[in-house]
């Protein structure tokens, strides 16, 4: 079975290793994983600017690069999230609105993609490591990496003390409102560390880069993965870090 | 108070300790409370439902309500009024209290005055003005407002309030303030006073029910008993939206309002108000009056994504899940409204060039949305809000990020050429004119340009078949 | 008319804003089905007033109700008390006789309310799922009586629980007279309350800090 990856512009430029464990694991379970070439971005930037019109036409070079029927898998659930968003840009009854409405239906962030395949466990992926768990807000709750995560044996899972409290980043908050956004990070990371992890994993890029940066600031050495690096590795692909 | 200054604000109180911790300890405190209720609550999500439609049902008849609202109030004896704006609401309250000769005023709990600003009206009509409920009372005398929709002084310690009724009320205030309930025991005696003394009580509404004219009024102290039961004359100050349509529908309202609120079954008190006194009673009003206030609320029902934003009832809930409030507070709003509810409603009453900041105050995380026992999107509300200051006109950042992304060549050639300039990006964040991105790689390591993902895919599918 | 052009003003603009965009049709869930008033009834209650800091007792007759009110002013060591002359089964009198040694005190009196130590009611309903007491004014029945004095002492008598306060509407439309609804209904559930200062839960901050309850427990 054929699935489409669509790659978040952060992944492509600053954690193309996220792609590529995306790709092994996809790969390891059976299926054949086309990358549509000439992607740059989802359009959650100019979308949550309030630039809809911008949005807009982003969308629609995503009808034309991510062609039915096959799924559309994304290691990002910003960038899902916003695929399923879509149908909210364009007005009922036009073309454009089937089309996003159309795209939307296929559209799975990864972990929640892999959670619905039953192949992942007969595969016995195995991983000795206590792995906090970043549940990123952008996945609206979804304990789709939860459970994915679950299934790798020897692999225990942590929770942060608020595991839904957002770890401040929040694209453009961020630089609009830096200092609420450390605030934020600062905690979150603090609630993190106290639960004394070999490694930290999440399955959203924008929350690692975030999470992964501050720690890096402050010589922290406990390593920063998203899930389908944990679940390369787990399943014996290497390199799982590029 | 002017929420121009929201961006600064918000890094003030971020750097504040003192504010963190308090705000830290009350919103976990609430928030406990409420989630231990709300475990509790059998069937919530069909009460949640009903509570909404209730509010939804109101809103999509909202001009024949206030019709037939105004029509049983007034069959029950209450004076009916209308407010476009605050001016005019806070003419009308005056005239009220110069009309039947207030010289002590005492006030329940009502955000509606504070945004209308209605105190020093009733000051320069004569009248002494005495908020009643005790955390509202407790910032009066501080000159501050409230800083939060529940617990209005949650920001002033034991101390603080000592402090308070010795400086401003000259009490005699034992152990510094240590036994808190001596200290609301002084506030009882001395607001006692004033509510035997008063000419005229103002209060808000919680809601108003349009099938019998009645208004309602949840309370825990007892103060707004106080104020409409002793005064002569009652004024309620209620936001228009809040009217509902039958007594079934404020029933099931107040189901969900004081668990949202509070995380109890029901509040120590509720008032169903129809009408002045009856003949022959020998306590409550004889003059009891419904200020119906718009001041922006008319324009915000014509679209039909924001006017979700008036389905609130004030429980306050949102503002204990938001991160953001729980790092700032209510201050830095520099509104009668803060956090979720009330970055939405101060973007949608006042002016725009005041408002820029306020909606981009978010993380989209939708805590916020999840808490509301109304189903309240904020989220998407937030982000109608930003396309509307957008306006179509991004701003120069954005706009080149979405040109480049709109053409994948040109896109291809930027990221290269900055890979190749500063591929640690150690010096274009730190260009002039970004903005808060130089503070952000001060607190982040930032990300590497590293070989594109496509680049690599491409070389491991070539690797891959030559093995 | 100002005020004429106020309404119009703002009732123009409403009905425009509606009409540009109409609202969609919204579906009601049905209201859950309400736990019935059972043999069980004053325990339920009784679960509640003991979070709350109420004290339930229950007398079979109108004299032991007589004595327990005496009662509670005894260990209260009230010196005075106002009552509804609106009370069940001849309860007035026989208050008024347990409570000899008191100064009674003018209910329909502002200055006596102010001073009364004691406040004594009766109810029109109360409601299961959150012990909520209702009380509705009217002449014989006074607003003040259960909110200025320190102590509010409540005669409930058990015909009047109802399963829940979606019992509420119909308890006011029966209310209701040839000039409309009382003038006033309260729902009291506990005693009154702040957490205002640093959220330390302190009872009877304006209105009563004691709320004691006699369930009269007899048809």
């Amino acid at each position: 079975m054929r699935v489409l990856l669509q790659i978040p512009c952060l992944v492509e430029d600053c954690l193309p290793e996220i792609g590529l464990a995306a790709v092994a694991v996809l790969e390891r379970l059976g299926f054949d994983v086309e990358h549509p070439v000439g992607q740059t971005c989802c359009g959650q930037l100019a979308y949550k600017t309030g630039d809809v019109s911008a949005a807009r036409a982003l969308a629609k070079r995503m009808f034309d690069l991510f062609p039915g029927p096959d799924p559309v898998v994304s290691p990002s659930g910003s960038c899902a999230k916003m695929l399923r968003t879509y149908p909210q840009l364009f007005r009922r009854g036009t073309t454009d609105y089937a089309r996003a409405l159309e795209l939307a239906g296929r559209t799975y962030e990864f972990c929640e993609f892999l959670a619905s395949q039953p192949a992942m466990s007969r595969l016995s992926p195995t991983l000795r490591t206590r792995a906090c768990l970043h549940r990123s807000c952008q996945l609206d709750g979804s304990d789709a990496p939860a459970r994915v995560l679950g299934q790798v044996r020897g692999l225990t899972l942590l929770d942060p003390a608020r595991p839904d409290r957002c770890c401040g980043f929040g694209g453009l908050f961020s630089v609009q409102f830096p200092s609420v956004s450390e605030a934020l990070l600062e905690e979150k990371v603090d609630e993190i560390l106290a639960t004394q992890p070999d490694m930290i994993v999440t399955a959203e890029p924008s929350c690692l880069m975030n999470i992964g940066g501050y720690l890096a600031r402050q010589g922290g050495k406990v390593p920063v993965l998203h899930a389908a690096q944990v679940l390369a590795k787990a399943l014996g692909d290497s390199p799982w870090t590029a | 108070m002017t929420p121009r200054a929201f961006r600064e604000s918000c890094a003030k109180a971020a750097h504040d300790a003192r504010l963190r911790a308090i705000l830290d300890s009350s919103t976990r405190h609430f928030q406990e409370t409420r989630s231990a209720e709300m475990d509790a609550f059998a069937d919530r999500e069909i009460h949640f439902a009903r509570a909404r439609a209730a509010r939804l049902a109101a809103l999509s008849r909202l001009p024949a309500l206030l019709e037939t609202l105004e029509r049983n109030a007034e069959a029950a004896g209450t004076k009916v009024h209308w407010a476009r704006d605050a001016a005019e609401a806070r003419r009308i309250i005056a005239d009220i209290a110069r009309g039947c000769g207030a010289k002590v005023i005492v006030k329940g709990k009502s955000m509606v005055s504070a945004e209308v600003d209605l105190d020093p009206a009733l000051v320069a009509a004569g009248a002494e003005v005495w908020e009643t409920d005790l955390g509202q009372f407790i910032v009066q005398l501080a000159d501050e407002p409230p800083s939060h929709i529940i617990a209005p002084s949650i920001h002033k310690s034991r101390q603080d309030v000592a402090a308070l009724f010795r400086d401003k009320l000259g009490l005699a205030v034992e152990d510094d303030g240590e036994d808190i309930p001596g200290l609301t025991m002084l506030a009882r005696r001395a607001l006692r006073e004033k509510f035997l003394a008063a000419d005229m009580g103002v209060t808000g509404a919680n809601m108003a029910v349009a099938e019998t004219g009645s208004v309602i009024l949840v309370e825990n102290e007892g103060n707004i008993r106080m104020s409409t039961t002793c005064p002569r004359v009652h004024v309620a100050l209620m936001s228009l939206e809040k009217v509902v349509a039958t007594l079934e529908d404020a029933a099931s309202l107040l189901r969900v309002l004081p668990r949202s609120a509070t995380g109890q079954k029901m509040a120590s008190y509720v008032s169903v108000l129809s009408g002045p006194r009856r003949p022959g009673e020998t306590d409550g009003p004889e003059e009891a009056h419904l200020v119906l206030l718009d001041n922006g609320r008319s324009k915000v029902m014509a679209d039909p994504v924001l006017r979700e934003a008036l389905l609130c009832f004030r429980c306050g809930a949102c503002l204990n899940s938001c991160p953001v409030y729980q790092t700032v507070g209510g201050h830095a709003y520099g509104s009668a409204y803060s956090g979720p509810i009330g970055a939405l409603l101060t973007s949608l009453l006042l002016p725009p060039e005041d408002t820029r900041d306020i909606p981009y105050g978010c993380t989209l995380c939708g805590a916020c949305k999840r808490t509301c026992p109304l189903g309240i999107d904020h989220p998407r509300l937030m982000l109608r809000l930003r396309e509307r200051i957008c306006g179509g006109r991004p701003p120069l950042l954005g706009a080149a990020h979405s040109f480049l992304a709109r053409h994948p060549l040109a896109y291809r050639f930027a990221v290269g050429a900055a890979r190749a300039v500063d591929p640690h990006l150690d010096l274009l964040p730190r260009l002039p004119g970004l903005g808060g991105l130089s503070e952000f790689v001060d607190s982040r390591h930032p990300p590497e340009l590293k070989t594109p993902f496509t680049k690599q895919l491409a070389r491991r599918k070539k690797s891959k078949e030559r093995a | 008319m100002s005020r004429d052009a106020a309404r119009t003003d703002i009732l123009f603009a409403l009905h425009q804003g509606l009409s540009d965009a109409p609202p969609e049709a919204v579906a009601v869930p049905d209201k859950p089905a309400s736990i019935p008033v059972g043999p069980d009834a004053w325990e339920r209650l009784n679960a509640f007033y003991e979070s709350l800091g109420v004290r339930l007792r229950l007398a079979k007759t109108p004299a032991e109700a007589a004595t327990l009110v005496a009662e509670t002013a005894r260990e209260h060591k009230a010196a005075s008390y106002v009552r509804w002359n609106d009370l069940p089964d001849g309860l007035a009198a026989a208050c008024d006789a347990a409570l000899a040694g008191l100064e009674r005190l003018d209910a329909a009196k502002r200055a006596d309310l102010a001073r009364a130590d004691m406040g004594i009611t009766g109810a029109q309903a109360a409601f299961l799922d959150s012990g909520s007491i209702a009380l509705s004014a009217a002449v014989d029945r006074q607003r003040a009586a259960s909110l200025l004095p320190p102590m509010h002492v409540c005669l409930l008598p058990r015909k009047v629980l109802l399963p829940d306060i979606s019992a509420l509407p119909e308890l006011l439309r029966g209310c209701r007279d040839a000039k409309g609804l009382p003038s006033c209904l309260n729902l009291v559930t506990g005693p009154s309350s702040t957490a205002d200062i640093e959220l330390m839960l302190v009872r009877g901050v304006h209105g009563p800090g004691v709320l004691e309850v006699i369930g009269l427990d007899w048809e």
